[in-house]
C-alpha cells in the first residue's frame, strides 16, 4: 500500500476563493453569512445563508461553454483548476476525479420545475445541467484528462469525505497516480426550505455547540484536494500539506434524518483503526458541527464515547454555513491547512457552550497550535457517516 | 483478490424478481408499454408492473417514499427471497447504488409545493430525505439493517462500471465484506422532462458481491474489470479505449450487452464493438425490450448476460462484456468471467 499525500488545494467559498484567501478567512474567523440572493426568499421570515459572491467563472473555465455548466459544476471546475495549479503537477498520469455532492445539478432541476409550474418555456440548457455526473465530467474536460476514473459520490452531506476516502484507496492501491477529490454544491431552494420547515435554520448566524444554537445556515461552494502517492510527492519536491492516514465509513441504518450516537462513534473508531491511530493521538477534531440541536449534542456525545477527554473540537460551518456536499471537503481542507500552517480555526458566533456538547470549541478566535493528527467528521441524512484522519508529514 | 457476483435480482418492466426478468429477456418480446401521465408530462413508457409502493412495502415508513427507493428496497428483498435466505448480511455488509440524479419526481414535487402553497415553507418535511440522491441506498440499509459502507454513485448511464469499480474497491480494501451493488431509476413525468425522445423504462438491479475467499456460496461470475473513460465529445473513442483496456483476449468473449436505446448512441456502441471485438456470437440490446432505464441500463445489460448464460453451455468460463456510453464523451465497460458450472434450477 502506498502512503497518500495532500499536495494541492482549491477552494470556492463564502469566506474566500483560493487557498490563501480561505486560510486567511479561517484564521480571521470570517463569517460568510449574508442574505440569500440566488433564489426568491419572499415569504420566509428569515433568509440568511452563506452564499458565494463575486465568483467569476470565466476566470477558471476556458475549455467549455459556461452555459453548459450549472453553478455547482462551475464551482467544481474552478476549485479543481486551483488545486492542480497549487499542486504544480504537469502530467497527472492515470487520474481520478471524484466529487461529492448533495444536490448535483438540483438547482437547475428546481428552475425546470418552476418554469413548468408557472407555465413558462423551459430553457434548453437546463436539463443537461441536472445529472450529478456533470460536476466531475466538467472537471475532466477542463483539465484535458482522458485516462480518468470519473465519479460522483452522492452521499448527501458526508459526500466530500466519501470522495476523499475513495481517492485515498485508489492512490494507496495503485489504481491511479493522482486523485482530484472533494465536493461541491450550489445553494438551492430545496435544502433551505426543507431545513427551514424542520425548524433547523438559524435566523441570523450559525453557532455550533452554543447553548442557544438554532440550526444551520445553508451555504455553497467547492473544495478540491489533490492526492498523490507520498513517495512521488517527495520525489518531485512538492509541498505536502498533510498525509491522509485513513478513513472509516458506516451507516446508521436506523433513521432517515436523526443521527445515531453509537453508530457515529463506531465510524470514528473505524477511521482511527484504519489509520492506526489511538484516540489520545488526535490533536483536533473538525466536527460535522452543523449547529442544529440534535446534531451537535449527538456528535459530541459520540466524541466523548470514543475519546473520553476529547481534543479541541471545532466547526468551520460556523463560518461557512452548511455547504452540503462541499462541507466535509472544505472541512478537510481546513484540517490540512491547520496542520501545515499550525493553527486551529475557531468556532465563531460562540457565546456559551452547551453542557450537552461539553467540548472546547476554540470559541471565536483562532489559536496557534502544533498539530500532528487531525480528524474530520461528516454525517449525512440517511445515516451515512464518514470520518477521515489527516496527519502531518515529517 | 477476485470479486465474485454470487447472486442478483431485479425489478424490471418484465416484473418483480430475477426470474421475471430472465424469462422476459430470453423471450425477446418487448415489455409492455403503457400510457403514463402526471402533472409534469404524459408519455408512453415501460414501467415496473403492479408496483404500488404501499402494496409492496406496507404503510410504515412509506408515506413519503420515492419510487426509486421503493424499487431498491423491494429488489434487495427479492434477492434475499430468491436465494432462500442464503445471502446473509452482517455488520460490514454495504450498499453501493448508481443513479442519475435521484428521484426527480420527489424533487419537483417539493419545489412545486414551496412555490405554490400559501407559504413557501408549507412543504412536507418527511419528503426531504427522499428527495436526496442517497435515499435509495440509505433506505436499503434501514429496511435491511445494513450498517456497512453505504454509497451512492451518480454516474448516469455509466453507473454499472462506476458502481462495480467502487464496490470492488470497498471489498479489496476490506471496508466491506459483502456489497449489494447495482442501480435504480424510476419513471416519472419529471424524468420525461429531462430525457428527450426515448421510450423510458425503469427498474432496479442488484448484485451481491463478495471476494472469492469469503463464504461458500457458488458464484455466478467474477468481475474481471470495470472501467470508465472520457474523451471530450467523442464517446466512441472513449469506449474503444476502454474495451481495448479491459478485453485483452477478444477470443474469450462469449457475449456482449449494449446499453443504449437511441440510434446515435447505439451506433457508437456498435462501432466500438466492431472495431475492438469484431464479431461476437451473443449480442444483447436489452434497452430495446425494456426501454431507456438510465442509470440501470448497464446493470440490466449484465443481468441479461447472466440470464442468457444460464441456458447456454457455451458461455461457461468465458467473458461477458457490458458497455455504456453517454453524449458527454464518457464510456464504461464491465467484464465478467462466467462461472456457471452448476445448473441454477431455481431461477
Amino acid at each position: 500500500m502506498r502512503r497518500v499525500a495532500v499536495t494541492g488545494l482549491g477552494v470556492v467559498s463564502s469566506i474566500g476563493t483560493g487557498v490563501a484567501e480561505y486560510a486567511a478567512g479561517l484564521r480571521a474567523g470570517r463569517s460568510g453569512a449574508r442574505p440569500i440572493s440566488v433564489f426568491d426568499t419572499e415569504g420566509f421570515a428569515h433568509s440568511m445563508g452563506c452564499e458565494v459572491v463575486g465568483f467569476t467563472p470565466e476566470r477558471w473555465i476556458t475549455e467549455q461553454p459556461l452555459e453548459d455548466l450549472g453553478r455547482a459544476a462551475q464551482f467544481s471546475v474552478a476549485a479543481a483548476r486551483m488545486a492542480m495549479r497549487d499542486a504544480g503537477v504537469d502530467d497527472p498520469g492515470r487520474a481520478m476525479v471524484c466529487l461529492g455532492t448533495t444536490d448535483g445539478g438540483g438547482d437547475a432541476g428546481e428552475r425546470i420545475a418552476e418554469n413548468i409550474v408557472r407555465d413558462k418555456e423551459v430553457p434548453a440548457e437546463l436539463p443537461r445541467q441536472v445529472p450529478a455526473v456533470t460536476l466531475p465530467v466538467a472537471v475532466a474536460r477542463e483539465l484535458g484528462l482522458s485516462d480518468v476514473d470519473i465519479s460522483t459520490v452522492a452521499t448527501a452531506c458526508a459526500a466530500g469525505n466519501y470522495a476523499i476516502g475513495n481517492g485515498f484507496d485508489a492512490i494507496a492501491s495503485g489504481d491511479v497516480d493522482l486523485a482530484l477529490c472533494g465536493g461541491a454544491d450550489a445553494m438551492c431552494r430545496m435544502t433551505f426550505t426543507g431545513f427551514y420547515r424542520l425548524g433547523a435554520v438559524d435566523p441570523e448566524r450559525c453557532r455550533p455547540f452554543d447553548v442557544n444554537r438554532q440550526g444551520i445556515l445553508t451555504g455553497e461552494g467547492a473544495g478540491v484536494l489533490v492526492l498523490e502517492p507520498l513517495d512521488r510527492a517527495v520525489a518531485r519536491g512538492a509541498r505536502i500539506y498533510a498525509e491522509v492516514l485513513g478513513y472509516g465509513l458506516n451507516c446508521d441504518a436506523s433513521h432517515p434524518v436523526a443521527p445515531d450516537q453509537d453508530s457515529v462513534a463506531a465510524c470514528m473508531r473505524l477511521a482511527l483503526d484504519d489509520a492506526g491511530v489511538t484516540p489520545d493521538q488526535v490533536d483536533l477534531i473538525s466536527a460535522h458541527g452543523t449547529g442544529t440541536k440534535a446534531n451537535d449534542a449527538t456528535e459530541c456525545g459520540a466524541i466523548h464515547d470514543v475519546f473520553g477527554d476529547p481534543p479541541r473540537t471545532v466547526s468551520v460551518k460556523s463560518m461557512l454555513g452548511h455547504t452540503m456536499g462541499a462541507a466535509s471537503a472544505l472541512s478537510a481542507i481546513a484540517c490540512a491547512l491547520a496542520i501545515s500552517d499550525g493553527f486551529i480555526p475557531p468556532t465563531i458566533n460562540h457565546v456559551e457552550t452547551d453542557p450537552a456538547c461539553g467540548i472546547d470549541c476554540v470559541p471565536n478566535e483562532a489559536v496557534e497550535a502544533d498539530l500532528r493528527i487531525v480528524q474530520n467528521n461528516a454525517l449525512a441524512f440517511g445515516g451515512d457517516n464518514s470520518v477521515v484522519l489527516f496527519g502531518r508529514h515529517g | 483478490m477476485s470479486i465474485m457476483i454470487s447472486a442478483w435480482s431485479a425489478h424490471s418492466p418484465y416484473g418483480h424478481g430475477s426470474r421475471a426478468f430472465a424469462d422476459g429477456i430470453r423471450g425477446g418480446v418487448p415489455a409492455a408499454q403503457m400510457s403514463t401521465k402526471d402533472e409534469w408530462a404524459a408519455a408512453e413508457a415501460r414501467v415496473v408492473p403492479d408496483f404500488d409502493i404501499v402494496e409492496q412495502l406496507g404503510r410504515k415508513g412509506t408515506g413519503s417514499m420515492d419510487r426509486t427507493s421503493a424499487l431498491a428496497v423491494a429488489t434487495l428483498r427479492a434477492l434475499q427471497r430468491d436465494e432462500h435466505g442464503s445471502v446473509l448480511p452482517n455488520s460490514r455488509t454495504g450498499v453501493v447504488l448508481g443513479t442519475t440524479s435521484g428521484s426527480n419526481r420527489t424533487q419537483f414535487e417539493f419545489t412545486r409545493d414551496s412555490l405554490t402553497r400559501r407559504r413557501p415553507y408549507f412543504v412536507n418535511p418527511a419528503q426531504m430525505p427522499f428527495a436526496l440522491m442517497n435515499s435509495a441506498a440509505a433506505q436499503c440499509a434501514m429496511w435491511h439493517g445494513l450498517t456497512g459502507p453505504n454509497s451512492t454513485v451518480a454516474a448516469g448511464r455509466n453507473s454499472a462500471a462506476a458502481v462495480l469499480r467502487y464496490a470492488a474497491r470497498l471489498l479489496r480494501t476490506g471496508r466491506a465484506n459483502g456489497v449489494f451493488a447495482g442501480a435504480a431509476e424510476e419513471h416519472s413525468g419529471a424524468r420525461e422532462l429531462l430525457e428527450h425522445g426515448q421510450t423510458l423504462g425503469e427498474g432496479c438491479v442488484l448484485f451481491f458481491l463478495q471476494t472469492a475467499d469469503s463464504g461458500n456460496r457458488a458464484a455466478l461470475a467474477e468481475v474481471v474489470a470495470s472501467d470508465t473513460r472520457f474523451c471530450d465529445g467523442a464517446p466512441r473513442q472513449a469506449l474503444v479505449a476502454s474495451l481495448r483496456h479491459v478485453v485483452p483476449e477478444v477470443d474469450e468473449v462469449w457475449g456482449l450487452a449494449l446499453s443504449s436505446t437511441d440510434s446515435e448512441l447505439s451506433e457508437v456502441e456498435e462501432d466500438a464493438m466492431g472495431e475492438v471485438l469484431g464479431q461476437v456470437g451473443t449480442v444483447l440490446r436489452p434497452g430495446r425490450l425494456i426501454g431507456d432505464t438510465g442509470a440501470v441500463s448497464g446493470a440490466f445489460g449484465l443481468a441479461a448476460l447472466l440470464a442468457h448464460a444460464e441456458t447456454d453451455v457455451a458461455a461457461r468460463g468465458r467473458l461477458a462484456v457490458a458497455t455504456s456510453v453517454d453524449r458527454d464523451g464518457t464510456a464504461g465497460a464491465v467484464v465478467l468471467r462466467l462461472v456457471g458450472s452448476q445448473a441454477r434450477g431455481e431461477r
